[in-house]
């Protein structure tokens, strides 16, 4: 519901973390148009040649019966196709992608009945991984609603800043909207992850007080970890590297990262 | 108007005059025109330049240099140390953190050495800061915590998450655990 907290971010490092580490295999699929998480993840070389070769993105799923000139007969359409592998190792953990790319915006402007095409898309592959990470746009959308749709849990981050904070209750009215429009039924919190974290600040510190008092109040979780600021993840995202493989990456940045993502699999049970 | 002090004071009234207008220079001629005001106008700036001569700008040059010098050793040290503790010296130092003397004198009391409210703000924040960095970084974050949330001020109702959670929330703030109990029993009756 913000820009800027490190959403790609963190979901980019977290399914680097957990198939390096852990030997899971993840599927990070890129929600948002600005695709973020497909620039970060593959590059601008192998991008370039998957929309050349026309291999499917996110945005075949969600216009999979939608007619067009270029495609005047629709139908249903398998998900396995647009699935880009990032990496793999011997013992089957794996990393892919579903790219992204900027005409899913598009798809916004037309976006009657698409919103539960992505879970059953996802739910044609879902035991052939054990983690699939969902990676948002910042405002609400029929994208967002169609991740609540696709995912048992979501993740809320929170860069602790006053309007970054205000981000927090907008997405939990959000969900509210859509668990209330489905009889109750749809993603758990999971919890609140502070971002952009750093040493000492005072609005850092007030922000954090709100968003736990108003936490405590409505009953969501808040990590006790967080991601903190470094320069090492803009630097890993320009170098296609997690932080841990990220040049002159600080050790003690590394680790607060992977004890933040091992709170992250005790919370969504992985 | 001979002196040369006569005319630089003119001059710098003129740089006044453009930067406030006329209407507060008349009130305030109008208020020292009067014998009794002049004279304590006068006393309370000598006064005031007494202070000054004694421990004003040279002292606190000083110490404000020896807090730049202890943080420079800290950098090479324990640079995640100088992280927190840089900022900190700087709000305090800058009031951008709104902690009296007194309770700075207080907050360095708690950790164990003497200082009272008349120590300079420099002094003060140089001994707070010396105090925290012989503690472990965890605990000098948790300190920090506490210290910034008892001396910042809380933010306005208007001002706050939890007035805009109320507000964006249309339920009030009605906890998502009790909200569930509601469907259950919705879902039981139904």
């Amino acid at each position: 519901m913000k820009g800027g907290v490190g959403k790609s971010t963190l979901a980019v490092n977290l399914a680097w973390h957990f198939f390096w580490w852990k030997k899971k295999r993840v599927l990070l699929v890129d929600l948002d148009p600005q695709f973020n998480a497909s620039q970060y993840t593959i590059g601008a070389t192998a991008f370039q040649a998957l929309i050349e070769g026309q291999k499917p993105t996110v945005w075949n799923i969600f216009e999979q019966y939608s007619r067009s000139p270029a495609l005047p007969n629709p139908g249903p359409f398998d998900i396995k196709s647009a699935i880009y592998n990032v990496r793999k190792r011997a013992d089957g953990a794996r990393l892919d992608l579903i790219p992204s790319r900027l005409e899913l915006a598009h798809t916004l402007r037309s976006p009657a009945q698409k919103e539960d095409l992505l879970s059953r898309a996802i739910r044609q592959i879902e035991n052939e991984y054990d983690l699939v990470i969902f990676d948002c746009a910042p405002t609400e959308s029929l994208l967002t609603y169609a991740a609540y749709a696709a995912s048992d849990q979501i993740v809320i981050p929170v860069k602790p800043e006053f309007l970054s904070t205000i981000g927090l209750p907008l997405l939990a009215q959000s969900l509210a909207d859509f668990k209330g429009q489905r009889g109750g039924a749809g993603p758990d919190i999971a919890g609140i992850l502070f971002t952009h974290t750093e040493a000492y600040s005072p609005e850092e510190i007030l922000s954090k007080k709100e968003v736990k008092a108003v936490a405590n109040q409505r009953g969501w979780y808040v990590f006790d970890k967080e991601m903190p600021f470094s320069r090492s993840f803009p630097k890993g995202a320009r170098e296609g590297s997690p932080i841990f493989g990220t040049s002159h990456a600080r050790g003690f940045q590394i680790q607060r990262f992977a004890a933040m993502a091992d709170e992250f699999a005790q919370r969504v049970g992985l | 108007m001979k002196s040369l002090p006569e005319r630089e004071l003119l001059v710098d009234l003129a740089k006044l005059f453009r930067k406030y207008g006329p209407e507060p220079f008349e009130s305030l001629a109008l208020r020292i025109s009067s014998p009794e005001s002049s004279a304590h106008l006068a006393s309370l700036l000598r006064q005031s330049a007494d202070i000054a001569r004694r421990e004003g700008v040279n002292s606190a040059t000083k110490k404000s240099g020896e807090v730049d010098r202890f943080l420079a050793k800290l950098s090479e040290s324990d640079p995640e140390k100088l992280g927190h503790l840089q900022r900190l010296a700087n709000d305090i130092l800058s009031r951008t953190l709104p902690i009296s003397n007194s309770e700075l004198a207080d907050a360095v009391k708690d950790l164990g050495e003497r200082a009272t409210s008349r120590d300079p703000r420099q002094k003060l924040t140089l001994s707070l800061i010396q105090l925290l960095a012989r503690m472990p970084t965890e605990d000098i974050q948790s300190y920090l915590h506490r210290f910034v949330e008892r001396f910042e001020k809380s933010p306005d109702r208007d001002r706050s998450l939890s007035a805009w959670a109320d507000l964006i929330m249309r339920d009030g703030p009605k906890r998502e655990r009790e909200r569930g109990q509601e469907r259950g029993q919705e879902r039981g009756q139904g």
